[in-house]
């Protein structure tokens, strides 16, 4: 599915990635840990493509693709999906008109209106939304929980095979954090994606099951594990979890 | 809602809801109780005067393509609701002005003008709130946007002329380029820069409008 090889990016001639390796493969939840700032969600926008991040050396395939020869648009399109800690709110753009155009270009120009409102009625539903989301303005003038809803209503919409939950957890009340994993557990029952987690707490690797963890520090992984790596950062922090660089 | 032709000097308005196409260059239009004005075919340059009576309340929604000149002076009297939208996409040179003149007290007056530049456009936009002596109870604000989809240089000229005490009045006025943030958020969605770019300035050009969604969709081209 996703392989990062050897990966080095810098943002305005600072390092924010070095030597960065990772494989997940179809299907696998992984979950990347490590202090503030040390560059992790540097690797979701550098695999999505944002161009303030540089890829100086190595390589991201994505389902064997060179993802790095790819635009943003088509790293989409090949099925990676970023749901943001923070995703920001654009006025005067609504859920249907952003979702119409993302599909139509999906599935080349034939998408049926019919029965793309129904999904989105159906899937307000599923995640106890009203459905006055769907011509709501993307995420304008919602709470912190709203937006994760309204960024997941995306996903169910855009049935990515590579899902990347940045932070999500941030900003939620315990009873949003519980419906936002139970929905990413039914779309991962369902459709059975590939899922990056990022996160701090283990509440949502409690929630959302990853087979592996990793840590980052200095920019790079320097350990991996199961979910008792996880266990062992939440017990005693990043700096006395047992650090020792992988071969 | 009916849409009428407005090629004569002088209308007055009296607790109407309309769609207007006005063809008349040197117009004015009288207000009295509720009022709201669609005015978003009208292709010609335009001096307009609207002057809102005592006691009305006025929504103004103006939508215009490649104005070379558009001047409207408001004048607002006694107990007045005010809300004046104008959105204008230009790919060739264009003059704003729009004037909010206050002539007595206790008025809530929104003046929104969001304009796009593409390809040759250019906007010089002259917006002026003007509340005069002695009136009490007024509340103004003057929102000035340009989004530039080119390289031209726009122009805002935010004037605020204040001889009264008892007033609050604010304006805010922006210049900016395509937000490269709703950009990357919308691609990364996967829509293509094309069309991210038309969803981002059709949104911000219709914002303000209070139209359905079926006008603004049909809106622009």
């Amino acid at each position: 599915m996703l392989s990062i090889k050897n990966l080095n990016v810098k943002v305005l001639d600072k390092e924010v990635i070095k030597d960065f390796n990772l494989d997940i493969k179809d299907g696998e939840i992984h979950a990347l840990m490590g202090p503030n700032g040390i560059g992790k969600s540097s690797i979701c926008k550098t695999i999505l493509g944002d161009s303030n991040y540089v890829v100086e050396s190595g390589s991201i395939t994505f389902n064997g693709k060179d993802l790095l020869s790819m635009d943003t648009t088509s790293r989409a399109q090949a099925g990676i999906f970023l749901l943001n800690q923070n995703p920001i709110a654009i006025e005067g753009v609504t859920n249907a008109e952003m979702l119409r155009s993302a599909l139509n270009v999906k599935l080349d120009g034939k998408l049926n209106l019919f029965q793309f409102n129904k999904e989105m009625l159906d899937i307000c539903k599923k995640l106890d939304i009203p459905s006055s989301f769907i011509h709501r303005n993307i995420n304008d003038g919602m709470s912190g929980g709203e937006r994760k809803k309204n960024e997941l209503l995306h996903m169910w919409m855009l049935k990515p095979s590579f899902i990347i939950l940045d932070e999500i957890d941030s900003g939620l009340d315990v009873d949003a954090l519980k419906l936002v994993s139970k929905s990413i557990n039914e779309y991962y029952e369902q459709y059975k994606p590939s899922i990056l987690i990022i996160t701090h707490r283990i509440e949502l690797l409690h929630a959302i099951k990853p087979k592996y963890v990793h840590m980052m520090k200095d920019h790079t992984i320097v350990k991996s594990g199961d979910m008792t790596l996880a266990e062992e950062i939440n017990k005693s922090g990043y700096n006395k979890a047992n650090v020792v660089k992988e071969d | 809602m009916n849409t009428l032709l407005l090629d004569k000097e002088y209308y007055h308005f009296n607790n109407e809801e309309l769609n207007v196409v006005i063809t008349k260059k040197n117009i004015t239009i009288e207000i009295d109780g509720n009022v709201k004005i669609n005015d978003l075919e009208s292709k010609e340059d335009i001096n307009l005067n609207i002057k809102v009576n005592d006691n009305s309340s006025l929504i103004y929604n103006k939508y215009n393509k490649n104005l070379s000149n558009s001047n409207i002076i408001i004048d607002i009297n006694n107990n007045t609701n005010v809300r004046f939208n104008q959105s204008a996409y230009n790919e060739l040179e264009g003059n704003f002005k729009v004037n909010a003149n206050i002539l007595g007290s206790n008025n809530n007056t929104t003046i929104n003008f969001y304009g796009v530049t593409n390809q040759k456009g250019k906007m010089i936009v002259d917006a002026t709130g003007d509340v005069k002596k002695g009136l009490k109870n007024n509340d103004m604000l003057e929102n000035v946007r340009i989004l530039a989809l080119n390289e031209e240089q726009n122009i805002i000229l935010p004037n605020l002329l204040v001889s009264s005490n008892e007033v609050v009045i604010n304006h805010n006025a922006t210049l900016s380029s395509l937000n490269e943030d709703y950009l990357f958020y919308l691609e990364s969605k996967g829509l293509t820069k094309e069309d991210a770019s038309n969803l981002i300035y059709r949104g911000f050009l219709t914002s303000k409008l209070e139209i359905d969604d079926e006008t603004k969709n049909n809106l622009i081209d």
